[in-house]
């Protein structure tokens, strides 16, 4: 009968094979919240360190590229190119004001640079209309759904908590303040998504139950 | 002789009891030892290159230390996580037999062969050949491909000696005995002692059955479901086969970047202790399976003797591993090539402008 129990737990796991489902890399990120003069939220600029190794890899496809333009000129076509992958899934962000989905307009003002043996690529995210923030909440998730890559904001060295530089305004009212909370994944629907999705998506979707929640308040 | 038994049967006891806790253990808190998996997984991730990062800047003893230690770490947990590896492996030794040498042998050859794979792939193709690491990466899921097919080979295989063996069972009903076990025939007493015998045989000598070879003579050993046999060994050997030549894309970009940092030696280093944690979980798992088998064994020793139910087991054990062969190899074809690795994109020919496409060319 064990026996047997052991085979159902192989039909099990069949289910979740295959799945990587979880990170082969990550990225630190960091956010900054501009507002216009009026105090509406116009934009989040974003930074992203891709991981060591990812950026190794990288930069090696740098080095091979053909013709003999610059790495700058490299970095700015990668750049470019990272955009545009990244316009089809929203750009990996998800932006709530009050619990309502704010719409994202291009990216723009992208820049791709390598330093201290890490990638980095900043770009400045609008949103399509500026957001009245006095009274108001605005939530950020940032995730790559499939949870091949990791995204947390910039934390101390154990990783631990994240680093208030991670979250920052520019231009704010007076008494906006800013919170980053950690993911707080409930383990059943961890576990359900992965067997679902196995099956009928093929492709585990975790990355939302790990991501980071940035938040921005505004007093009324 | 019978304080032996005794002492046998009170370590089955315990066996039995720890086994029960475990599973109900697990079954309880499955959800919660998921999640855990998932997280530490993360974690040592980061760990991991953090470790290859200082041992690049400052090799010593305790940068050395830790590159071992995280990789080792990696590999036990990177291998509690779901695979078809281990399914194939607990399957196989659940339906076919095994003593626990075996389990843990075949084990640990399985996962030393996945780091061996990783070191080969990445040597033959960056180095030989001049891939990028970015598409040798790539090239893990023809790996993927491969295996999957090779486990659908294994399944059929066991799923045709099995056929072969109750055919003959029941066109020879007096050697169903023989097809049942090779213990079924003598008293539960001297049963559990040849069984101890079986296991302590291990790789090498089979028992002797208890009625005369001549019996068998003419149509080969095949009829006895016996573990040690030659056959069986290219089986095992094929299993092993089917699970190691699939890396870990992991194992693979910690050889590409490690080889970009002019730190290959080392890259190997971790790969090999990396594959003696996953060694360590894939042999837990596995002697689950062995410790499972030999309960059902003692259960039906005496009641099944006429039935040949270890051929039925084999049976059912080498379908469910040809059916999750072939349904890996299907899903992989419905998925297509593009299963690269997200983060990098598929591999794509080099043109004047810059071809990277890091987050793009996703499996969804």
């Amino acid at each position: 009968m064990i026996a047997g129990a052991a085979l159902g737990l192989g039909g099990l796991l069949v289910t979740t094979s295959n799945a990587e489902a979880h990170p082969h890399g990550w990225v630190d990120i960091s956010v900054e919240g501009l507002f216009d003069a009026q105090g509406n939220l116009t934009a989040l600029r974003q930074r992203w360190r891709m991981d060591p190794f990812y950026s190794q890899v990288v930069m090696e496809d740098m080095s091979r590229v053909a013709g003999d333009s610059s790495m700058a000129e490299r970095l700015d076509a990668l750049g470019l190119e990272i955009r545009n992958n990244l316009a089809t899934q929203d750009n990996l962000t998800h932006i709530t004001r009050d619990g309502e989905p704010v719409a994202q307009a291009a990216v723009d003002d992208t820049n791709t640079e390598y330093r201290d043996d890490r990638l980095i690529f900043s770009f400045v995210l609008p949103l399509a209309e500026p957001q009245p923030m006095a009274g108001h909440t605005l939530h950020y998730r940032i995730f790559d759904s499939t949870y091949y890559i990791e995204m947390v904001h910039e934390a101390n060295e154990d990783g631990s908590q994240p680093l208030p530089e991670a979250l920052t305004l520019d231009d704010a009212p007076a008494g906006c303040t800013t919170h980053i909370a950690k993911a707080d994944p409930d383990p059943a629907k961890v576990m359900e998504a992965a067997m679902l999705d196995r099956t009928e998506q093929g492709e585990p979707n975790l990355g939302r139950f790990f991501a980071e929640t940035g938040a921005i308040t505004c007093p009324g | 002789m019978s304080g032996l038994i005794r002492s046998r049967i009170g370590w089955s006891l315990v066996g039995g009891v720890v086994l029960a806790g475990l599973i109900w253990l697990v079954a309880r808190e499955w959800q919660q030892i998921g999640m855990q998996v998932v997280l530490w997984q993360g974690r040592l991730y980061h760990a991991l290159v953090d470790a290859v990062g200082a041992i690049n800047r400052a090799p010593g003893v305790t940068t050395w230390s830790v590159l071992l230690g995280v990789s080792f770490g990696y590999g036990v947990f990177h291998a509690a996580g779901p695979g078809h590896g281990k399914v194939v492996l607990s399957t196989y030794l659940a339906s076919q037999g095994g003593a626990w040498r075996r389990a843990l042998g075949l084990s640990l050859l399985a996962s030393l062969l996945q780091g061996v794979t990783a070191i080969l792939l990445v040597a033959v193709l960056v180095f030989g050949f001049g891939w990028l690491t970015r598409e040798a990466m790539g090239s893990v899921q023809h790996a993927e491909l491969a295996s999957f097919m090779v486990v659908s080979l294994v399944g059929a295989w066991l799923c045709g000696r099995s056929l072969l063996r109750l055919f003959r069972a029941y066109r020879h009903p007096s050697r169903r005995a023989a097809a049942s076990s090779s213990v079924g025939q003598v008293t539960p007493g001297s049963a559990m002692v040849a069984a101890h015998a079986g296991r302590a045989a291990g790789f090498g000598v089979r028992p002797e059955p208890s009625s005369p070879p001549a019996a068998g003579c003419g149509c080969g050993h095949d009829h006895h479901i016996d573990p040690q046999t030659a056959g069986d060994w290219r089986t095992a050997l094929l299993t092993v086969f089917s699970i190691g030549i699939r890396p870990c894309s992991g194992g693979v970009l910690l050889l590409g970047a490690a080889a970009l940092l002019d730190q290959f030696f080392k890259g190997v280093v971790a790969v090999m202790a990396m594959s003696l944690g996953t060694a360590l979980t894939v042999s837990a798992l596995a002697l689950l399976s062995v410790l499972a088998r030999e309960w059902v064994k003692r259960h039906l020793g005496t009641r099944a003797a006429g039935r040949p139910w270890q051929a039925w087991f084999g049976l059912a054990g080498g379908a469910l591993i040809l059916t999750l062969g072939l349904s890996l190899t299907l899903a992989w074809w419905q998925r297509g090539e593009s299963g690269a690795p997200p983060l990098l994109g598929t591999p794509s020919i080099q043109t004047a402008t810059p071809t990277p496409s890091p987050f793009g060319a996703r499996r969804d």
